[in-house]
Protein backbone atom coordinates (compact mmCIF):
# COMPACT_ATOMS: atom_id res chain seq x y z
CA UNK A 1 0.00 0.00 0.00
CA UNK A 2 1.19 3.42 -0.92
CA UNK A 3 0.94 6.40 1.42
CA UNK A 4 1.91 10.03 0.88
CA UNK A 5 3.94 11.46 3.79
CA UNK A 6 3.54 15.37 4.33
CA UNK A 7 6.75 17.02 5.96
CA UNK A 8 6.69 20.04 7.77
CA UNK A 9 8.36 23.29 6.20
CA UNK A 10 11.59 24.62 7.50
CA UNK A 11 11.98 28.21 8.24
CA UNK A 12 14.44 30.19 7.00
CA UNK A 13 16.67 32.23 9.79
CA UNK A 14 16.16 35.28 7.31
CA UNK A 15 16.89 37.99 10.36
CA UNK A 16 20.46 36.03 10.75
CA UNK A 17 21.23 35.56 6.88
CA UNK A 18 20.31 39.47 6.53
CA UNK A 19 22.48 40.06 9.38
CA UNK A 20 25.76 42.29 9.07
CA UNK A 21 28.34 39.63 8.47
CA UNK A 22 31.13 40.56 11.21
CA UNK A 23 28.10 40.48 13.99
CA UNK A 24 27.30 36.88 12.94
CA UNK A 25 30.15 36.04 12.81
CA UNK A 26 31.00 36.57 16.59
CA UNK A 27 27.77 34.79 17.65
CA UNK A 28 28.24 31.04 18.20
CA UNK A 29 24.85 30.77 18.74
CA UNK A 30 23.90 32.26 15.59
CA UNK A 31 26.11 30.41 13.07
CA UNK A 32 24.89 26.77 14.91
CA UNK A 33 21.54 28.08 13.78
CA UNK A 34 22.36 28.80 10.67
CA UNK A 35 24.91 25.62 10.13
CA UNK A 36 21.79 23.55 11.67
CA UNK A 37 19.39 25.07 8.60
CA UNK A 38 21.89 24.64 5.99
CA UNK A 39 22.43 21.23 6.87
CA UNK A 40 18.54 20.37 7.03
CA UNK A 41 18.42 21.76 3.37
CA UNK A 42 20.47 19.37 1.78
CA UNK A 43 18.30 16.22 3.54
CA UNK A 44 15.43 18.64 1.84
CA UNK A 45 17.64 19.05 -1.57
CA UNK A 46 18.46 15.39 -1.35
CA UNK A 47 15.37 13.87 -1.16
CA UNK A 48 13.92 16.07 -4.13
CA UNK A 49 16.63 14.81 -6.08
CA UNK A 50 16.07 11.56 -5.30
CA UNK A 51 12.74 11.68 -5.88
CA UNK A 52 13.64 13.20 -9.47
CA UNK A 53 11.51 16.26 -8.64
CA UNK A 54 12.56 20.08 -9.74
CA UNK A 55 14.80 21.93 -7.41
CA UNK A 56 13.25 25.22 -6.20
CA UNK A 57 13.55 27.42 -3.26
CA UNK A 58 10.49 25.76 -2.12
CA UNK A 59 11.88 22.60 -1.89
CA UNK A 60 14.78 23.57 -0.10
CA UNK A 61 12.44 24.03 2.73
CA UNK A 62 10.14 21.02 2.25
CA UNK A 63 10.43 17.47 1.60
CA UNK A 64 8.97 15.91 -1.42
CA UNK A 65 6.34 13.48 -0.47
CA UNK A 66 7.82 10.74 0.20
CA UNK A 67 6.42 6.84 -0.44
CA UNK A 68 6.41 4.08 1.89
CA UNK A 69 6.43 1.65 -0.81
CA UNK A 70 9.48 0.89 -3.14
CA UNK A 71 9.22 3.35 -6.57
CA UNK A 72 9.70 0.68 -8.28
CA UNK A 73 6.24 -1.40 -6.75
CA UNK A 74 4.30 2.08 -7.37
CA UNK A 75 5.26 1.75 -11.69
CA UNK A 76 4.14 -1.36 -11.81
CA UNK A 77 0.93 -1.02 -10.09
CA UNK A 78 0.18 2.35 -12.06
CA UNK A 79 1.00 0.52 -15.39
CA UNK B 1 70.55 40.51 7.49
CA UNK B 2 69.84 41.63 4.35
CA UNK B 3 66.93 39.75 2.39
CA UNK B 4 67.80 38.57 -1.28
CA UNK B 5 65.49 40.58 -3.78
CA UNK B 6 62.68 38.92 -4.63
CA UNK B 7 62.10 37.77 -8.11
CA UNK B 8 59.78 39.64 -9.95
CA UNK B 9 56.76 38.14 -11.82
CA UNK B 10 57.27 40.95 -14.52
CA UNK B 11 60.21 43.59 -15.77
CA UNK B 12 60.82 46.07 -18.00
CA UNK B 13 63.33 45.32 -20.86
CA UNK B 14 63.86 47.86 -23.23
CA UNK B 15 60.50 50.00 -22.16
CA UNK B 16 58.39 47.44 -22.73
CA UNK B 17 56.94 44.65 -20.42
CA UNK B 18 57.61 41.16 -20.46
CA UNK B 19 56.94 38.21 -18.16
CA UNK B 20 59.85 36.37 -16.30
CA UNK B 21 57.32 33.74 -13.97
CA UNK B 22 55.06 32.06 -15.75
CA UNK B 23 51.68 30.22 -14.46
CA UNK B 24 49.00 28.40 -15.98
CA UNK B 25 46.83 31.53 -16.40
CA UNK B 26 49.28 33.21 -18.29
CA UNK B 27 50.51 30.27 -20.19
CA UNK B 28 46.77 29.38 -21.02
CA UNK B 29 46.23 33.31 -22.35
CA UNK B 30 49.31 33.31 -23.99
CA UNK B 31 48.57 29.77 -26.07
CA UNK B 32 45.16 30.98 -26.46
CA UNK B 33 45.72 34.29 -28.13
CA UNK B 34 48.92 36.37 -27.80
CA UNK B 35 47.21 39.62 -28.12
CA UNK B 36 44.79 39.03 -25.76
CA UNK B 37 48.04 37.95 -23.76
CA UNK B 38 49.54 41.09 -24.01
CA UNK B 39 46.62 43.43 -23.38
CA UNK B 40 45.30 41.36 -20.38
CA UNK B 41 48.96 40.12 -18.72
CA UNK B 42 51.29 42.57 -20.01
CA UNK B 43 49.58 45.99 -20.60
CA UNK B 44 47.02 45.30 -17.82
CA UNK B 45 43.60 45.75 -19.23
CA UNK B 46 40.92 44.93 -16.70
CA UNK B 47 37.39 44.82 -17.54
CA UNK B 48 35.48 47.42 -15.84
CA UNK B 49 32.56 45.40 -14.77
CA UNK B 50 33.55 43.78 -11.76
CA UNK B 51 33.74 39.86 -11.27
CA UNK B 52 32.32 38.74 -8.05
CA UNK B 53 33.00 35.18 -9.24
CA UNK B 54 36.65 35.16 -8.15
CA UNK B 55 35.26 36.67 -4.36
CA UNK B 56 33.34 33.65 -4.16
CA UNK B 57 35.67 31.60 -5.75
CA UNK B 58 38.26 32.57 -2.81
CA UNK B 59 35.52 32.39 -0.14
CA UNK B 60 34.61 28.48 -0.81
CA UNK B 61 38.23 27.44 -1.25
CA UNK B 62 39.23 29.17 2.02
CA UNK B 63 36.25 27.69 3.98
CA UNK B 64 37.58 24.51 2.78
CA UNK B 65 41.05 25.41 3.98
CA UNK B 66 39.60 26.02 7.26
CA UNK B 67 37.85 22.72 7.53
CA UNK B 68 40.91 20.51 6.37
CA UNK B 69 42.64 22.42 8.75
CA UNK B 70 40.71 21.89 11.53
CA UNK B 71 40.30 18.44 10.53
CA UNK B 72 44.20 17.34 10.53
CA UNK B 73 44.25 19.14 13.95
CA UNK B 74 41.79 16.79 15.50
CA UNK B 75 38.75 19.00 15.57
CA UNK B 76 35.25 17.44 15.72
CA UNK B 77 32.85 18.45 12.29
CA UNK B 78 30.76 20.59 14.57
CA UNK B 79 33.79 23.04 15.23
CA UNK B 80 35.24 22.95 12.16
CA UNK B 81 32.28 23.96 9.99
CA UNK B 82 31.66 26.82 12.58
CA UNK B 83 35.55 27.85 12.47
CA UNK B 84 34.38 27.95 8.91
CA UNK B 85 31.96 29.65 8.32
CA UNK B 86 33.25 32.30 10.88
CA UNK B 87 36.16 33.09 9.10
CA UNK B 88 34.11 33.02 5.64
CA UNK B 89 31.62 35.34 7.30
CA UNK B 90 34.76 37.85 8.70
CA UNK B 91 36.81 38.09 5.26
CA UNK B 92 34.44 37.42 2.62
CA UNK B 93 30.98 38.17 4.41
CA UNK B 94 30.23 41.94 3.68
CA UNK B 95 31.59 41.16 -0.45
CA UNK B 96 29.54 38.75 -1.07
CA UNK B 97 26.63 40.08 0.61
CA UNK B 98 26.88 42.83 -2.50
CA UNK B 99 26.52 39.37 -5.44
CA UNK B 100 23.99 40.26 -7.69
CA UNK B 101 23.99 36.65 -8.74
CA UNK B 102 22.15 34.19 -5.62
CA UNK B 103 24.38 31.12 -6.52
CA UNK B 104 27.53 33.10 -5.92
CA UNK B 105 26.73 35.06 -2.49
CA UNK B 106 27.27 34.76 0.79
CA UNK B 107 24.74 31.95 1.48
CA UNK B 108 25.93 29.93 -1.54
CA UNK B 109 29.16 30.43 0.25
CA UNK B 110 27.77 29.22 3.50
CA UNK B 111 25.66 26.76 2.18
CA UNK B 112 28.87 25.04 -0.06
CA UNK B 113 31.18 25.04 2.89
CA UNK B 114 28.44 23.73 5.57
CA UNK B 115 27.58 20.49 2.74
CA UNK B 116 31.20 20.09 2.33
CA UNK B 117 31.38 19.31 5.84
CA UNK B 118 28.76 16.65 5.84
CA UNK B 119 29.98 15.05 2.23
CA UNK B 120 33.51 14.92 2.87
CA UNK B 121 34.16 14.43 6.32
CA UNK B 122 34.67 10.68 6.24
CA UNK B 123 36.67 11.47 3.24
CA UNK B 124 39.06 7.95 1.62
CA UNK B 125 41.36 11.24 0.89
CA UNK B 126 44.18 11.61 3.49
CA UNK B 127 45.70 15.06 3.69
CA UNK B 128 49.57 14.13 3.90
CA UNK B 129 51.90 15.44 5.78
CA UNK B 130 54.87 17.00 5.63
CA UNK B 131 58.66 16.67 6.99
CA UNK B 132 57.21 19.46 9.67
CA UNK B 133 54.40 17.56 10.83
CA UNK B 134 52.08 20.23 8.79
CA UNK B 135 49.38 19.26 6.58
CA UNK B 136 50.35 19.41 2.77
CA UNK B 137 47.85 22.28 1.91
CA UNK B 138 48.46 25.66 -0.01
CA UNK B 139 52.10 24.70 -1.06
CA UNK B 140 53.40 27.29 -3.21
CA UNK B 141 56.04 26.37 -6.11
CA UNK B 142 58.58 28.35 -8.11
CA UNK B 143 60.95 26.57 -10.16
CA UNK B 144 63.21 27.25 -12.67
CA UNK B 145 61.75 26.15 -15.95
CA UNK B 146 63.55 25.32 -19.56
CA UNK B 147 67.23 27.09 -19.88
CA UNK B 148 66.91 28.98 -17.03
CA UNK B 149 65.31 32.24 -18.56
CA UNK B 150 61.92 31.54 -17.66
CA UNK B 151 60.49 30.48 -14.43
CA UNK B 152 57.34 28.53 -13.41
CA UNK B 153 54.87 28.94 -10.72
CA UNK B 154 52.04 27.48 -8.83
CA UNK B 155 49.67 27.27 -5.74
CA UNK B 156 49.05 23.58 -4.96
CA UNK B 157 45.90 23.63 -2.55
CA UNK B 158 46.41 20.45 -1.11
CA UNK B 159 48.32 16.67 -1.59
CA UNK B 160 46.18 13.84 -0.84
CA UNK B 161 47.13 10.12 0.22
CA UNK B 162 44.78 7.71 -1.69
CA UNK B 163 45.41 4.24 -1.06
CA UNK B 164 49.01 4.72 0.10
CA UNK B 165 49.75 6.67 -3.58
CA UNK B 166 50.05 10.85 -3.35
CA UNK B 167 47.69 12.95 -5.95
CA UNK B 168 48.18 16.64 -5.75
CA UNK B 169 44.77 18.26 -5.48
CA UNK B 170 42.47 20.94 -6.67
CA UNK B 171 39.62 22.50 -5.85
CA UNK B 172 37.49 24.19 -8.67
CA UNK B 173 33.74 25.97 -8.11
CA UNK B 174 31.64 26.35 -11.13
CA UNK B 175 27.84 26.55 -12.34
CA UNK B 176 28.06 23.74 -14.78
CA UNK B 177 27.15 20.48 -13.93
CA UNK B 178 29.60 18.45 -13.00
CA UNK B 179 29.69 15.46 -15.92
CA UNK B 180 32.12 13.58 -18.02
CA UNK B 181 32.27 17.35 -20.71
CA UNK B 182 33.56 19.26 -17.08
CA UNK B 183 35.81 17.05 -15.88
CA UNK B 184 37.10 16.19 -19.73
CA UNK B 185 38.27 19.71 -19.55
CA UNK B 186 41.20 18.74 -17.42
CA UNK B 187 42.89 16.23 -19.09
CA UNK B 188 45.09 17.27 -21.23
CA UNK B 189 45.66 20.72 -19.19
CA UNK B 190 48.17 23.01 -18.69
CA UNK B 191 47.47 22.80 -14.67
CA UNK B 192 47.11 19.57 -14.13
CA UNK B 193 50.59 18.61 -16.33
CA UNK B 194 52.70 21.45 -15.31
CA UNK B 195 51.87 21.01 -11.21
CA UNK B 196 52.76 17.26 -11.73
CA UNK B 197 55.57 18.47 -13.66
CA UNK B 198 57.18 20.68 -11.00
CA UNK B 199 56.09 17.92 -8.42
CA UNK B 200 57.73 15.23 -9.68
CA UNK B 201 60.75 16.74 -11.97
CA UNK B 202 61.77 19.59 -9.53
CA UNK B 203 60.19 19.03 -5.66
CA UNK B 204 61.32 15.54 -6.54
CA UNK B 205 57.63 14.21 -5.28
CA UNK B 206 56.44 10.58 -6.03
CA UNK B 207 53.41 11.73 -7.74
CA UNK B 208 50.62 9.55 -8.89
CA UNK B 209 48.11 12.01 -10.49
CA UNK B 210 46.14 14.70 -10.04
CA UNK B 211 42.14 14.87 -8.39
CA UNK B 212 39.67 17.78 -9.51
CA UNK B 213 37.92 18.45 -6.61
CA UNK B 214 34.59 20.00 -7.95
CA UNK B 215 31.72 22.04 -6.35
CA UNK B 216 28.73 23.35 -8.05
CA UNK B 217 27.06 25.54 -6.84
CA UNK B 218 23.01 26.45 -7.77
CA UNK B 219 21.06 29.37 -6.01
CA UNK B 220 19.26 26.43 -3.53
CA UNK B 221 21.88 23.55 -3.88
CA UNK B 222 26.03 22.81 -4.07
CA UNK B 223 27.16 19.52 -5.46
CA UNK B 224 29.83 18.07 -5.35
CA UNK B 225 32.27 15.51 -7.21
CA UNK B 226 36.00 14.55 -8.20
CA UNK B 227 37.89 13.13 -10.87
CA UNK B 228 41.22 11.43 -10.48
CA UNK B 229 44.12 12.11 -13.71
CA UNK B 230 46.79 9.41 -13.69
CA UNK B 231 48.99 11.04 -16.09
CA UNK B 232 52.14 9.18 -17.41
CA UNK B 233 55.93 10.93 -16.67
CA UNK B 234 55.87 10.87 -20.69
CA UNK B 235 53.12 12.64 -21.37
CA UNK B 236 54.64 15.47 -19.02
CA UNK B 237 58.15 15.43 -20.55
CA UNK B 238 55.84 15.93 -23.89
CA UNK B 239 54.41 18.90 -22.14
CA UNK B 240 57.27 20.51 -21.02
CA UNK B 241 58.90 20.33 -24.18
CA UNK B 242 56.08 21.79 -26.11
CA UNK B 243 55.74 24.48 -23.21
CA UNK B 244 59.44 25.20 -23.66
CA UNK B 245 58.77 26.29 -27.36
CA UNK B 246 55.53 28.53 -26.15
CA UNK B 247 57.58 30.64 -23.97
CA UNK B 248 60.49 30.58 -26.53
CA UNK B 249 58.13 31.92 -29.05
CA UNK B 250 56.87 34.49 -26.43
CA UNK B 251 60.58 35.44 -26.68
CA UNK B 252 60.36 36.25 -30.07
CA UNK B 253 57.02 38.07 -29.99
CA UNK B 254 58.42 40.04 -27.27
CA UNK B 255 61.21 40.59 -29.47
CA UNK B 256 59.67 42.17 -32.34
CA UNK B 257 57.04 44.03 -29.90
CA UNK B 258 54.13 42.50 -31.81
CA UNK B 259 51.66 40.00 -30.52
CA UNK B 260 49.59 38.18 -33.07
CA UNK B 261 45.60 37.79 -32.90
CA UNK B 262 44.37 34.45 -32.81
CA UNK B 263 41.00 34.29 -33.83
CA UNK B 264 40.20 30.57 -33.37
CA UNK B 265 40.14 31.61 -29.87
CA UNK B 266 37.50 34.67 -30.24
CA UNK B 267 34.34 32.93 -29.50
CA UNK B 268 35.62 30.75 -26.23
CA UNK B 269 34.31 30.94 -23.24
CA UNK B 270 31.32 33.30 -23.88
CA UNK B 271 33.72 35.08 -26.17
CA UNK B 272 36.58 37.30 -25.36
CA UNK B 273 36.14 40.88 -23.71
CA UNK B 274 38.41 41.99 -26.42
CA UNK B 275 36.39 40.75 -29.64
CA UNK B 276 35.20 44.85 -29.79
CA UNK B 277 38.08 45.91 -29.68
CA UNK B 278 39.46 43.80 -32.09
CA UNK B 279 37.08 44.50 -34.78
CA UNK B 280 38.15 48.17 -34.90
CA UNK B 281 40.29 49.73 -36.96
CA UNK B 282 44.01 49.29 -35.14
CA UNK B 283 44.95 53.14 -35.26
CA UNK B 284 41.16 53.14 -33.35
CA UNK B 285 41.99 50.34 -30.81
CA UNK B 286 43.76 52.49 -27.79
CA UNK B 287 40.06 54.69 -27.90
CA UNK B 288 38.49 51.38 -27.25
CA UNK B 289 40.82 49.65 -24.23
CA UNK B 290 40.61 53.31 -22.68
CA UNK B 291 36.67 53.45 -22.89
CA UNK B 292 36.05 50.56 -21.83
CA UNK B 293 38.87 48.95 -19.91
CA UNK B 294 40.84 49.98 -16.52
CA UNK B 295 44.56 49.65 -17.26
CA UNK B 296 46.27 48.09 -14.32
CA UNK B 297 49.40 46.61 -14.29
CA UNK B 298 50.86 43.85 -12.59
CA UNK B 299 52.08 45.15 -9.14
CA UNK B 300 56.10 44.91 -9.87
CA UNK B 301 55.43 46.79 -13.22
CA UNK B 302 54.06 49.79 -10.73
CA UNK B 303 57.25 49.39 -8.90
CA UNK B 304 59.85 49.74 -12.00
Amino acid sequence: MTKEVEQEELTIPIDLLEKDPLELAESEEDIQTIVTYLRATRENIRATEKAGKRITSKSSRTKPKQYESNVLDMLIKEA
Amino acid sequence: MEQPDRLKKFVYQDGNPIQKIWDTSSLSSFASCPRMYNWTNLQGYKSKVYGMATGFGSAVHEGFEVLDMQKFNGATKDEAVAAAIKYVLLEFGEALNQSEDKARGLTAALRAVTWRGEEYWDDLFEIATMPNGKPCLEQRFEVPFGNGEYRFSGRIDKVVQLEGKLYLCDIKTTKTTLNSNYFGNFMPNNQVFSYIWAAREVLGLDIAGFIIDAVQTGVHFTRFDRSVYNVPTDLIMEWYKDTADILDTSTKYFNNQHYPADFTACNNYGGCRFKETCSSSPSRRNLFLDNDFDKQPHPDLMEA
